[in-house]
């Protein structure tokens, strides 16, 4: 269904083009938010991305590899939003995920909002790797196809993201005056 | 330090957090804007465009660049090109229905693969020419631009068609602040020069090619120029403005290329003595030699004559 969708799309079928774009946005909205942790950043990026996919769709030539197509435009769409903000404003304030959205039963408050001001601070590609990876469930061949970057960086942005994550965890883990300080 | 289970564990049980569902509001503002965007029209290979170009695209809500596509050429006065001419009309319809009295034309071509024969696109790339050509078996017309049916070598042969107004860049990879000045001159002869001036191309002498037209069309041979033109093989797109090796500007017209090596045989027609069309065949080195023969074939068959 979702190839016809695309061929017709590609040939500039609007109808086609927003019912593909609402079997896929859902996806594309957790995807962006989880790489941006901001509702507002994370809909301008999907917005954007299903713009460009519409100008951009009849240079795809495989229709059976839309969603990858349309990820690889959608994390560049988000990286070109957290860019656009962070020239509006100094200092992003960047609004906390809704909590309307429980903690796992894994996953302690204290513990979520370590784990999040530790994913605040890595890089905008690193945090995608690790939502393609660990959220997808992607592996990192495909990880690194849908990024359009090399296998060899896809393992290395992990590896590293993963280190920092679980050293910031530590850290706090060590110091848990100064996480409180940080969330009052 | 190595990763462990506990981490990649608390890792997935964040990243199950969070939202989830895209507000109907964005469809609607998606809807309402490709309802005035037109697609552009991508020639040879079919590469994934740099994310610069979307970005800036993106962000220009309030400049709404209609591609004109080929496919409109079945419109008067609306035909597109390969590499997408632009009109910042918003009040032409995004949606490619041809008008009924040129869609019914029996020679008119068709979007989709081609039977062998003579076709008419009409209003070629948005002028008030037509274009009279035959092709053989195994072509395709997508809206607008022909190329071999062959969906398994996206790098194939195409031909594409621009017009408007054309600014050959003085630096086709840094070619950012590089628009002539004086602007290119309107004719065939005077963009097909600037082209074949163009640092690092590689170009052929320009030489006089005059367009033919079909008898009892009304319009004589149209005067026109040729050039080739090659991207040098060892060209690196990361390096240039935009991640795009550009022959000509501006946004929106632009002919950008789609890899080192990739050859343009430019023809340009002054047709109809005011319109200017530019014909490209793009090729890489490795096409087939039938196909190139084709390709060859069809520029040869092509004719021109005014009037939609």
């Amino acid at each position: 269904m979702q190839r016809a969708l695309v061929e017709r799309a590609k040939r500039g079928d609007e109808e086609a083009f927003d019912a593909l774009a609402r079997t896929v946005g859902d996806r594309c909205m957790a995807i962006a938010n989880r790489i941006l942790r901001d509702a507002d950043l994370s809909e301008d990026a999907v917005q954007a991305a299903l713009i460009i996919a519409w100008k951009e769709l009849r240079s795809l030539r495989d229709p059976d590899r839309f969603e990858p197509w349309l990820h690889r435009i959608l994390t560049r769409a988000c990286f070109a939003e957290a860019r656009r903000r962070r020239q509006w404003s100094a200092s992003v304030r960047i609004i906390p995920v809704e909590d309307t959205y429980g903690p796992d039963d894994t996953l302690t408050v204290q513990r979520r909002d370590q784990i999040d001001r530790a994913f605040r601070r890595l890089t905008l590609e690193q945090r995608t790797v690790l939502v393609f990876h660990h959220y997808l469930d992607l592996p990192l061949s495909e990880v690194a196809d849908r990024l359009d970057i090399p296998i060899g960086t896809a393992k290395s942005r992990l590896h590293h993201a993963t280190a920092a994550l679980r050293a910031s965890l530590s850290a706090d883990d060590r110091t848990p005056s100064i996480a409180e300080e940080r969330l009052a | 330090m190595t990763r462990t289970p506990d981490t990649e564990r608390l890792i997935r049980a964040y990243l199950d957090e969070g939202l989830n569902e895209l507000p109907d509001r964005v469809y609607e503002v998606v809807r309402s804007d490709i309802d005035r965007t037109r697609q552009r029209v991508v020639i040879g290979p079919w590469r994934t465009p740099d994310m610069n170009t979307f970005a800036k695209l993106a962000m220009a809500a309030a400049a709404v660049v209609v591609v004109v596509l080929v496919g409109y050429n079945l419109l008067p006065g609306r035909g597109g090109v390969g590499g997408a001419p632009a009109s910042p009309s918003p009040s032409i319809s995004a949606s490619p229905a041809p008008s009924a009295s040129v869609a019914t034309r029996p020679d008119a071509v068709p979007n989709g693969a081609l039977q062998p024969g003579t076709y008419t696109a009409y209003g070629i790339a948005g002028t008030t020419v037509n274009m009279r050509f035959t092709v053989p078996a195994g072509w395709s017309w997508d809206q607008g631009i022909l190329s071999p049916v062959q969906s398994d070598r996206p790098d194939a042969v195409a031909i594409a068609f621009w017009s408007g107004d054309l600014q050959v860049y003085g630096n086709p990879c840094k070619w950012q602040g590089t628009e002539p000045d004086p602007p290119t001159g309107p004719s065939a002869r005077e963009f097909v020069t600037a082209l074949a001036a163009q640092p690092t191309r590689d170009a052929t002498a320009p030489v006089e090619r005059k367009a033919p037209s079909p008898g009892g069309s009304g319009l004589t041979e149209s005067p026109g120029w040729s050039v080739d033109l090659t991207v040098p093989a060892d060209a690196d797109f990361s390096q240039c403005d935009q991640n795009q090796f550009r022959s000509w500007g501006p946004d929106s017209i632009e002919r950008y290329h789609q890899g080192p090596g990739q050859r343009d045989t430019v023809w340009a027609i002054d047709a109809n003595g005011a319109e200017r069309i530019v014909v490209v065949v793009a090729s890489f080195p490795d096409e087939p030699a039938n196909t190139m023969a084709e390709s060859r074939a069809i520029l040869d068959s092509m004719e021109f004559s005014s009037g939609t």
